[in-house]
């Protein structure tokens, strides 16, 4: 009985797809187009991702103590460092290090023979382990006594932190105002096939099916729509993606800081969310209106 | 058993399609509903079908109210009744058998089944040679013979039929109605709608007569004119001028 009623409703799913093939194409080229925007988004938003988490592998922020500060003041703070959460490791330089480096970097020894280590700062080479949440580690640590600067030296950091914020949100919105758009094309796709069908729907009522055994098939219908138009969307933004990457990645480093994701490391994630997505609005769509346009 | 309790039906144009009418049907009779059209009789078949339902009043089969029925149940109630209509409703992208097999897989019956049920029904109805022809390849007396196959498939205790031989022409229509006495033979109650007296005169079955939503007339063995005492126990009186199809003189 259960495989009488799943045959039946795929074949008369599939059916109905061929049907209509002018209003089956216009649906899945909606949902393609959706899953595609939706797809750009994902592949820039991972994208960003990995850069920002390379950018915080580096050590990017450098903390500057006041210059005659005291053993316990530098305790505290280093306490300090080492009880916060987003500290992935830190490493403490004393003002004789850091003259050190300053000479070697000038390179000029002599110049500074007599010139005392007293007036070189204490710092901090600090590494976060989610580089968002560096400006307000900035904020906190310039509040502490003995303090005087907190230097985040990579911008592209602060940038791809904004950047991926704005990205989810339009992520959202494009997703929100397609997904009605697709929704209300699957509806329509869905509407077209009830109506082109009302005299058979209504013999099978008059027979006894059971409201599912009718829905089922043009829910199957809106699926196979949005399985098609995720499989197409998924392949051209592979497509694009490849060919983006062919061109920007020529003279930069995989392991680069802004170096792209490989087109293999994004495809599996997308192809899934493109399916997933397509499937889930292409059934709920067409549930939605063959609830509406069928009825005992 | 069938029962109208006092039904009443205004649709919401305000229409009174019928008016406190009450009758009881037994399991296995053979009754013809009539009446003009426009008297009512579709909307008795569709209180007993759910398709509509009373404004007041109860509709009653085996003692079961069908009229508070929940809607997911309607289903499961139409499956016990076969429908037969004017315009046969078959599909037409379906070959007979398989307008009669349909009506076996929605209720979910095995393949196997459908394939050892269809042809004996097929039979029964003197389609087998045409199991897979196309509807529209048929005559109308044998696209209703299709109809009235799906309608029996599944064994229902009751067949409604609407108007079954309106679109037909007398040798048709006359083969169809012998159709359904057989099938009323084997003890299905039979239900039919049709404003052809003649066909009903022949018959000599009960009849049941609407006129203007009232139950003017419940005959036992019927010609439209002689009522018989016996079986009329809801006759209402009468109002108004007689009409005219219900005189003596046309009784054949
Ligand atoms: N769905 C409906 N809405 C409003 N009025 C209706 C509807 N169906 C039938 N009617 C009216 O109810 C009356 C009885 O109709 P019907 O039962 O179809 O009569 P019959 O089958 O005897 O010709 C008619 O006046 C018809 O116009
Ligand atoms: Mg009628």
């Amino acid at each position: 009985m259960r495989a009488t009623l799943l045959r039946h409703s795929l074949s008369e799913g599939l059916n109905n797809l061929v049907r209509h093939p002018l209003v089956t194409l216009a649906s899945i080229t909606t949902i393609a187009l959706m899953l595609f925007m939706l797809a750009a988004f994902s592949i820039f938003s991972l994208n960003a991702r990995q850069m920002m988490a390379r950018a915080g592998e580096q050590p990017p922020i450098e903390i500057t103590l006041d210059i005659g500060i005291s053993e316990d003041q530098i305790a505290s703070i280093t306490a300090e460092l080492e009880s916060n959460t987003n500290v992935r490791d830190f490493q403490i330089y004393s003002p004789e290090e850091n003259f050190e480096t300053f000479k070697s970097n000038l390179g000029q020894d002599e110049l500074f023979s007599d010139f005392s280590a007293d007036y070189i700062p204490y710092t901090y080479a600090v590494r976060l382990i989610d580089p968002a949440g560096s400006q307000n580690f900035k904020d906190q640590l310039e509040g502490l006594n003995g303090v005087r600067k907190v230097a985040l030296e990579i911008r592209v950091m602060e940038f791809l932190s904004k950047a991926i914020i704005w990205v989810n949100y339009a992520t959202l919105a494009a997703f929100i105002a397609l997904g009605v758009i697709s929704f209300f094309i699957i509806s329509n796709m869905v509407r077209v096939a009830v109506f082109a069908r009302g005299d058979e729907i209504n013999i099978m009522k008059y027979v006894g099916a059971t409201n599912w055994y009718i829905r089922i098939p043009y829910i199957l219908e809106g699926a196979f729509a949005g399985l098609i138009g995720g499989g197409v969307a998924w392949l051209a933004a592979y497509l694009t993606y490849m060919r983006l990457f062919d061109l920007f990645m020529t003279r930069t480093l995989p392991t680069d800081v802004l170096a792209m994701i490989p087109p293999i490391g994004i495809a599996q994630i997308i192809l899934m969310l493109n399916l997933g997505l397509g499937i889930g609005v292409g059934a709920i769509g067409s549930a939605v209106s063959v609830r509406r346009y069928i009825k005992v | 058993m069938i029962e109208f309790r006092r039904v009443s039906k205004t649709y919401q144009t305000g229409t009174n399609a019928l008016r406190d009418v009450s009758f009881t049907i037994e399991n296995g009779e053979f009754v013809f509903i009539i009446g003009r059209s426009g008297a009512g009789k579709s909307t008795l078949i569709k209180l007993l079908t759910c398709e509509e339902r009373p404004s007041s009043g109860q509709v009653l089969m085996d003692k079961f109210d069908v009229s508070k029925i929940k809607r997911r149940f309607v289903p499961f109630l139409r499956r016990n009744i076969g429908m037969v209509f004017q315009d046969f409703r078959l599909i037409h992208t379906k070959s007979v058998f398989q307008n009669v097999a349909f009506a076996m897989e929605i209720v979910g019956s095995s393949t196997k089944a459908i394939r050892r049920r269809v042809p004996i029904v097929l039979s029964i109805v003197g389609l087998r040679d045409k199991a897979l022809d196309r509807p529209r390849m048929l005559s109308g007396g044998e696209q209703q013979r299709v109809a009235i196959a799906r309608a029996m498939v599944n064994n229902p205790m009751l067949i409604l039929a609407d108007e079954p031989t309106g679109n037909l022409d007398p040798t048709n229509s006359e083969a169809i109605m012998a159709l359904l006495e057989q099938i009323n033979r084997s003890g299905t109650t039979v239900i039919i709608c049709t404003h052809d007296r003649d066909l009903v005169d022949r018959m000599k079955k009960r009849v049941i007569e609407i006129d203007d939503g009232l139950l003017v007339r419940d005959d036992c063995q019927g010609s439209y004119a002689q009522s018989n005492p016996v079986c009329q126990p809801y006759i209402k009186p009468v109002v108004g001028p007689v009409d005219e199809h219900i005189r003596p003189e046309a009784v054949s």
